[in-house]
């Protein structure tokens, strides 16, 4: 049984030519975020930071990080393939490093203060499933910071291609956090 | 309950199969990288490169070395299957594979064809689910994409499920392919060897890439011919920096696994470095390991010259060549190896097959993103 000390949700529909501005959630926030971060790990960081606020305090350094996602840093992979295949063109080193698909894991352990196992873990479909069999495990960490962060890549129509959904499938991108603290008084939810 | 690696088998560069690349590795006799012509810039450059030749035939091959580890650990009823989980390490992914599709239809576009689109299967998650079909393994499956050290915390993750009693038999794979955003990447961030692959020598310049496979199997049991404890390990995160692991990182790493396998330093026979030949990480790496082992320090190597850096893949193919090479001859010399660097403190790695007393062996695995892991392993 895992206790749930906190959680947050960020859900963004995908509408539009253009992705939606993350601005507004930036100042809300009023935090700086590191320089050359790209959209997925800003989502990333978005939503655990406002898991943090909804705990009211700092996660203790020893929370590990386990970030469940179906393809990370996909927009960033997708336009170094593009110039790469398309023109030629080489990854810039910062393109390349944003490719990593640990890089969203690694900023939010890095802005929260983390020290914890930091791991990026998919299942086709399940992926909170997986992470919830390995959160659940005797050796798994007493706190961890579960994350699960998906971006969608521009044109939709495109994305839709890929992801295998019709036409006018509604699309969104999402940041959902939960706080997990085995030795918390008060949980607000729990799960297994 | 313990958890014991039974039975694996891998494609490297060296050789498509693991006895031969052992003894490659062990004789010093490991093909020289080839000299890799890719385009750059309307123009083509040349990098060299450990080419395995399993790009387009990855999934059969893999399938070949998951089978043969299987077979090798006796696992074939339908009940151990059930009973088996599927953990895949990668960096890459299929990358190479949607290179190569991306190509085809911009082609195809280009003679009026449909419009071409990059990635057509955005899930990381499939091939391991696709191979565990394929197998008949029926239970879980996870994918680790934890950079250089993905299918590393793949191995510390599976014995953790068989000693908590979920599973009775994982098979464990790792898998990097040759793709252009690989080696064109860290030919972007300047780590890429232009004079030789010389890890920890005082010349080092970088990595040589590699491709490779690999597939463990670890049992509840020690089965086969040979098989190994796994004593324990740990991942932590190092925030010190997106691309370099940092000396106290890496010592912090090392003390965790050294803790949770219920082993101290002085009893470590041999470390497997992760050894990159990159000027900042072998440098931390000596660093950490000096923190850890002071003026005790156990005989290391680095396989990589050897083998080329197989990034995602390298924890289980590095892990399979070292602990076969041991149990042929001894400790593989670090090939490429011939000046000391002073910056490293006099750490030397062997230069010669070394013969190892029986005892537990460290092994290190770094990875972009803060993700270091070490593993200890001991022979039963």
């Amino acid at each position: 049984m895992l206790k749930v000390a906190a959680r947050a949700s960020l859900l963004l529909p995908a509408g539009g030519e253009q992705p939606t501005s993350l601005a507004v959630l930036r100042s809300e926030l009023g935090i700086a975020l590191p320089r050359r971060i790209n959209r997925y790990t800003e989502l990333a960081l978005l939503g655990a930071h406002r898991c943090g606020i909804a705990y009211g305090a700092p996660f203790p350094a020893d929370t590990a990080v386990l970030l469940v996602s179906e393809t990370p840093n996909l927009s960033d992979a997708l336009r170094v393939m593009r110039a790469l295949i398309a023109e030629d063109r080489p990854p810039t080193p910062f393109d390349f490093m944003n490719t990593a698909s640990n890089m969203g894991g690694f900023y939010v352990a890095q802005q929260l203060g983390l020290s914890a196992a930091q791991l990026t873990v998919h299942r086709s479909g399940g992926g909170l499933q997986a992470a919830f069999e390995l959160l659940t495990l005797p050796s798994a960490p007493r706190r961890a910071l579960l994350g699960r962060v998906e971006e969608v890549d521009w044109p939709l129509a495109e994305h839709r291609v890929r992801l295998g959904v019709s036409a006018d499938a509604p699309l969104v991108e999402r940041s959902d956090w939960m706080f997990l603290d085995a030795d918390c008084a008060e949980p607000s939810d729990w799960v297994g | 309950m313990p958890a014991f690696l039974v039975a694996g088998e891998v494609h490297t560069a060296a050789s498509p199969t693991l006895d031969a690349t052992a003894s490659a590795c062990l004789r010093g006799l490991c093909a020289a990288p080839i000299k890799l012509s890719v385009p750059y810039l309307q123009g083509q450059i040349t990098l060299p490169y450990f080419a395995a030749g399993i790009v387009t035939e990855a999934d059969e091959t893999m399938l070949r070395l998951a089978r043969a580890a299987l077979a090798q650990a006796g696992i074939s009823t339908s009940a151990e299957l059930q009973a088996t989980a599927l953990l895949l390490g990668t960096s890459s992914g299929d990358v190479g594979l949607h290179e190569q599709l991306y190509r085809e239809e911009l082609s195809t576009e280009a003679c009026g064809g449909a419009k071409a689109i990059p990635v057509r299967e955005a899930s990381y998650g499939c091939a391991a689910q696709r191979l565990a079909v394929t197998l008949g393994i029926a239970g879980p499956c996870y994918t680790l994409t934890t950079a250089c050290s993905a299918a590393a915390n793949a191995l510390l993750l599976a014995t953790q499920l068989i000693e908590a009693g979920r599973v009775r038999h994982a098979l464990v794979l790792g898998t990097e392919t040759k793709n252009l955003v690989s080696l064109l990447g860290f030919h972007g961030l300047m780590l890429t060897a232009k004079n030789g692959y010389k890890p920890f020598d005082a010349q080092r310049d970088g990595i040589v890439l590699g491709e490779a496979l690999g597939a463990a199997v670890l049992s509840t049991e020690p089965r086969g011919a040979s098989a190994w404890q796994i004593l324990g390990g740990a991942s932590l995160c190092d925030s010190a920096h997106p691309t370099s692991s940092s000396p106290q990182g890496i010592a912090g790493v090392i003390a965790a696994a050294l803790a949770n396998a219920g082993v101290s330093a002085s009893q470590i026979v041999a470390i497997k470095a992760h050894g990159t030949g990159t000027p900042s990480n072998d440098e931390a790496e000596a660093k950490g390991l000096m923190q850890v082992f002071a003026t005790a320090m156990p005989p290391f190597t680095s396989l990589k010259s050897s083998l080329g850096h197989t990034l995602g893949a390298c924890g289980v193919v590095e892990t399979l060549t070292l602990l076969r090479a041991i149990e042929c001859g001894g400790l593989p010399a670090t090939a490429g190896f011939a000046e000391a660097d002073p910056a490293l403190g006099g750490m030397v790695p062997v230069q010669h097959c070394t013969p190892l007393p029986r005892g537990p062996v460290l092994l290190n695995y770094f990875g972009f993103g803060g993700n270091n892991c070490a593993l200890v392993f001991a022979p039963c």
